[in-house]
């Protein structure tokens, strides 16, 4: 079957020093793994545009759409709302998940295993240098991770869009940690940085099991630290005063307390020890405070936040693959 | 450079670091001429691999200096070499089709389609490469590094795996398609019967250094194996000798003309000269004037 699509390329006119060969090679050689991905690009698809037309179909109790108050402070949600929103509150994760994924598989079965089996000569004593062979074997997964992401970053923002038209369940503000990272540019890094990665394991350790559990290791230290200390890639606005004009809905709480006469800052959770409400104030008026404060993200640090994030994946990715071309070269010339 | 396919000068290469490092060659110096069809010959360990693999630019000296095709960065011609290493690396799951046409993708310009397809010859097209048997890769490894039409092919133990009739054929079909073309050969092995009667030229490898090098007539040609009364067998290099009571042999390298009066005189086959030289690992490098690499050569005479 495949000989018969194969293009009947005698003489190809091309420039030696072209990825075109190695490219097309590649593609054939992870056929199968093309498919799984996009079957996964699919399913993402598919999950996001089911949950939309289920809520969409799913019995209304009250005419002003999905989720409604009924004429009293009870909020009714339909049970494909609900579902709806506890499989979105976790897709951000899953795009990263992907990613890393991927970062895994350029680790293991694309790069370490023909270090490992030997077959990476094969290509190297074609006419194929092994900066081609290695510029191949990062510039496919990039590209074709790059592209599906894109698409299901779009599909899922679509799918929090369709479900914020309702009240927010708490697991689907722009900042938690299960749906922001998959809802900007940011999972494109995590993508980048993870074949970069896994590409750098692959030419250090060159065994595929161990350059695979490698890769997963550094790419989920670098998700662990960045989703800890993800509210620090920004300056937090500055809150003073009561009710609305300190906390907004959209609003991502970071720190409370009360500023003193003299401007300085007194937390709250210095007086958790209190154990009331009013043990609260008095341990606060104790220690001075007299104008309540909040440190935030407004949602208008959405892009920023998003955009340092990335910046920051992007210049690991960038090291991590200007290493792997050292390794390779210093080893083969 | 013209005429010249290989010219070594000091070749070093060392595996691992620091002290435990392990030195596969050492201050090699050779010249091997374009057109020649070498036999790369040398015990298991000798440094064979370690030479091919750097003439074919996957690996990188040590120390000294290799040349390639005129290009002191083998790497930089190799779409001119072919490369067929012990293992025959190929891609399991591809099909034989499918082989020979990444064959073509990764030689733009330089694939010759027809050579291939020929070589390839009766290997089952539809057939994955991990179905195939030891000869069946060779075939399709050949099929491989001849497609790309190369000036020189670098060939590490081709013949090894395969038994004598499969080998026989393969070695026909190897000859009838380089001879057209003058393409230098560089063939390994360690069992020299293999590859004599095919090969011209010698390149013998022992212990990390070239020991002997030149046309094999001309190498055969220096030596003598005489036989007679046990006496001094000066000036002639005695590479090896045995005594049995008072009868004396000795394998010789011939410094001047042999006193056929006090010797019964036969030359060598390779093989036995190969093996006295393997048993007498201080006779000394023998390089005839076309192997020796430039000014730095070790020894000229013959």
């Amino acid at each position: 079957m495949s000989t018969l699509t194969r293009p009947k390329t005698d003489t190809v006119t091309t420039a030696p020093t072209t990825l075109r060969g190695p490219v097309r090679v590649l593609l054939r050689l992870h056929r199968k793994a093309l498919w799984a991905g996009a079957a996964l690009l699919v399913i993402g698809i598919g999950i996001v545009v089911a949950l939309s037309v289920w809520m969409a179909s799913s019995p209304v109790r009250c005419a002003d759409g999905d989720t409604t108050r009924c004429g009293d402070d009870i909020y009714v949600s339909s049970y494909a709302h609900t579902s709806t929103e506890t499989f979105l509150t976790d897709g951000g994760a899953v795009l990263v998940l992907l990613a890393a994924l991927i970062g895994v598989f350029v680790a293991g079965p694309l790069i370490a295993r023909e270090l490992e089996s030997g077959t990476f000569r094969l290509a190297w004593a074609q006419s194929v240098s092994p900066t081609q062979w290695l510029a191949a074997r990062l510039a496919v997964p990039a590209a074709l991770t790059v592209t599906g992401l894109m698409v299901l970053v779009i599909v899922y923002r679509w799918g929090l869009w369709a479900l914020r038209a309702g009240p927010n369940s708490p697991g689907l503000r722009w900042h938690a940690e299960g749906v922001y990272p998959g809802t900007g540019p940011a999972v494109l890094g995590y993508a980048l940085l993870a074949v970069a990665v896994g590409a750098l394991c692959a030419v250090l350790v060159r065994r595929t099991l161990l350059s695979m559990s490698l890769s997963a290791l550094v790419l989920a230290a670098v998700g662990i630290g960045l989703s800890t200390w993800r509210y620090l890639l920004w300056p937090a606005a500055l809150r003073q005063g009561e009710g609305p004009k300190l906390l907004r809905d959209s609003d991502w709480h970071l720190e409370g307390g009360m500023l003193t006469a003299s401007g300085s800052k007194v937390y709250w959770r210095d007086c958790y020890h209190a154990g009331s409400v009013e043990g609260y104030d008095a341990c606060m008026r104790d220690r001075g405070g007299v104008t309540p404060f909040a440190e935030v993200h407004p949602a208008s640090h959405y892009w920023p936040l998003q955009l340092v994030e990335t910046g920051i994946l992007l210049a690991l990715a960038a090291l991590a693959v200007f290493a792997a071309f050292r390794v390779l070269r210093r080893l083969h010339g | 450079m013209t005429g010249v396919a290989i010219e070594a000068h000091g070749l070093g290469k060392i595996y691992g670091r620091g002290s435990g490092g392990h030195r596969a060659l050492h201050d090699c110096s050779f010249r091997l001429p374009a057109g020649r069809v070498c036999a790369l010959v040398g015990p298991n360990g000798a440094g064979k691999s370690t030479l091919l693999n750097l003439a074919a630019g996957l690996d990188r000296p040590s120390s000294g200096s290799l040349t390639v095709l005129g290009s002191t960065v083998p790497g930089d011609v190799r779409d001119r070499i072919a490369f067929v290493p012990q293992d025959k690396p190929l891609y399991p799951q591809l099909s034989v089709a499918d082989t020979l046409w990444a064959g073509a993708e990764l030689n733009p310009g330089r694939w010759d389609r027809a050579t291939a397809d020929r070589i390839a010859g009766p290997l089952p097209r539809n057939a994955r490469v991990r179905t195939l048997s030891g000869g069946q890769r060779t075939r399709l490894a050949l099929a491989l590094a001849l497609g790309k039409r190369p000036e020189l092919m670098l060939l590490d133990e081709p013949m090894a795996d395969l038994d004598p009739l499969a080998r026989n054929e393969l070695m026909g079909v190897l000859m009838a398609e380089t001879a057209e073309h003058g393409t230098g050969i560089v063939m390994s092995s360690h069992i020299l019967t293999e590859l004599e009667g095919a090969c011209d030229y010698l390149l013998f490898v022992d212990g990390g250094r070239v020991r002997l090098g030149g046309e094999s007539d001309d190498i055969v040609g220096a030596h003598a194996l005489l036989t007679g009364l046990a006496r001094d067998l000066a000036p002639h290099t005695v590479v090896e000798s045995r005594t049995t009571g008072r009868q004396l042999t000795a394998l010789v390298r011939k410094e001047g003309p042999v006193d056929t009066t006090a010797w019964a005189v036969t030359e060598p086959s390779l093989e036995e000269l190969l093996l006295a030289h393997l048993r007498s690992p201080d006779a000394p490098p023998l390089l005839t004037p076309s192997a020796s690499a430039g000014t730095r050569a070790e020894v000229t005479s013959a």
